[in-house]
């Protein structure tokens, strides 16, 4: 009969084993990985003579100088699709949201702006940011998510067909864009990541020109 | 307060974590000839050679074996006005253990390392003190 603390005790009477009785201790511990035997079994392993193979090339590795880490600083920032790659930093997200319908306004028309929202028991403004940045029409079923901006202190929802995700990126990362591009994504952007292919927006214009839209209102 | 488990022959001896740099694998040394027995040799630690102490050599008279989990604490060791880096090779060093409560204080003329003992999960821990694991006289042959 195998006992606790016998060789490979765990694939005999423990949770990879089939042998019964069960081990006693497996009441206490539910698991074998939670055991000290089972503990003591993995840290002996450590106990083998060292391969010379392995000790040469640690030594190797250990004798390389510190690699230079760049401490700047960094910039989360949420990358997603919206008529283009774009990116706009974290903090700006207020909640992300499945799709939800939008409430068209009566006698109101302008192509950045595409009703209203509701979000938690009130009503959002919601905006086309490809609109807005020169780029095409949204259609609706592009609409993958709905993004919550808290732009200078106003709540805009901002409709997306994809979230990339997370990224930290140092500072020194971020190219600055043209300057001379007046129109369209680039005057919005600031700065360009990734190859160039994603645009870091700046988002006190896209408010700005959010508010020149609506202003008839 | 962490500490850095060691084993030097069954016997533990805790290192504060706080004076620890890094915990590597054993490497190849550079040999010192003539020089003290409880000097392991020179490593080169990341373009740096660095001063590593066998503390088995030191406490038990006999080499560290070349094992897995024979490894070299970097620690930072505190000199009159500056910290110099110093290696200590000991074996078993796998674990960390809290230590809530005091060390029970020990003086010892022949080892006066040993800043004092607790009783951890049913074992004698024994207080490594750092700035005393050389003696003035060893301090100066290491590190001049």
């Amino acid at each position: 009969m195998t006992t606790p603390g016998d060789k490979n005790c765990w694939r005999k009477i423990g949770v990879w084993g089939l042998e019964s009785p069960r081990c006693e201790l497996l009441e206490l511990h539910l698991h074998c990985r939670n055991c000290a035997v089972f503990r003591n079994a993995g840290r002996e392993q450590y106990n083998r003579e060292i391969e010379i193979d392995y000790l040469k090339r640690r030594t190797e590795e250990l004798a390389q100088p510190p690699k230079q880490v760049d401490k700047g600083r960094k910039e989360s920032l949420m990358v997603f699709e919206a008529g283009a790659r774009l990116a706009l930093p974290c903090e700006l997200f207020k909640e992300v949201m499945k799709s939800s319908p939008i409430y068209k306004v009566p006698h109101f028309k302008h192509p950045a702006f595409l009703g209203l929202v509701a979000h938690n028991g009130r009503l959002r403004l919601c905006c086309s940011l490809p609109v807005i940045l020169g780029l095409d029409r949204q259609r609706e079923s592009d609409f993958g998510f709905m993004v919550i901006l808290e732009i200078q202190g106003e709540l805009i929802v901002f409709p997306v067909s994809k979230l990339e995700g997370i990224r930290r990126y140092q500072a020194s990362a971020i190219k600055p864009s043209l300057t001379s591009e007046r129109e369209g994504l680039f005057s919005f952007s600031r700065g360009l990541l990734e190859n160039n292919d994603v645009h870091l927006i700046d988002e006190n214009k896209v408010l700005t020109s959010i508010k020149g839209a609506l202003r008839p209102i | 307060m962490l500490y850095l488990v060691l084993e030097i022959d069954g016997e533990c001896y805790g290192l504060n974590a706080l004076s620890v740099t890094e915990v590597t694998p054993l490497v190849e040394l550079e040999q010192i000839h003539e020089g003290p027995e409880f000097l392991a040799g020179l490593l080169n630690y990341r373009g740096r050679p660095v001063p590593v102490l066998d503390l088995r050599r030191m406490i038990k008279k006999k080499p560290c074996e070349k094992r897995y989990c024979t490894r070299i604490v970097i620690v930072e060791y505190p000199r009159t006005t500056k910290t110099l880096t110093l290696g200590l090779m000991a074996q078993k060093v796998v674990r960390s253990v809290r230590v809530t409560q005091e060390f029970s204080p020990m003086e010892l003329r022949n080892a006066p390392y040993l800043g004092g003992a607790v009783v951890e999960r049913g074992r004698i821990l024994h207080c490594l003190t750092l700035e005393k694991i050389l003696s003035p006289q060893q301090a100066l042959e290491v590190f001049g």
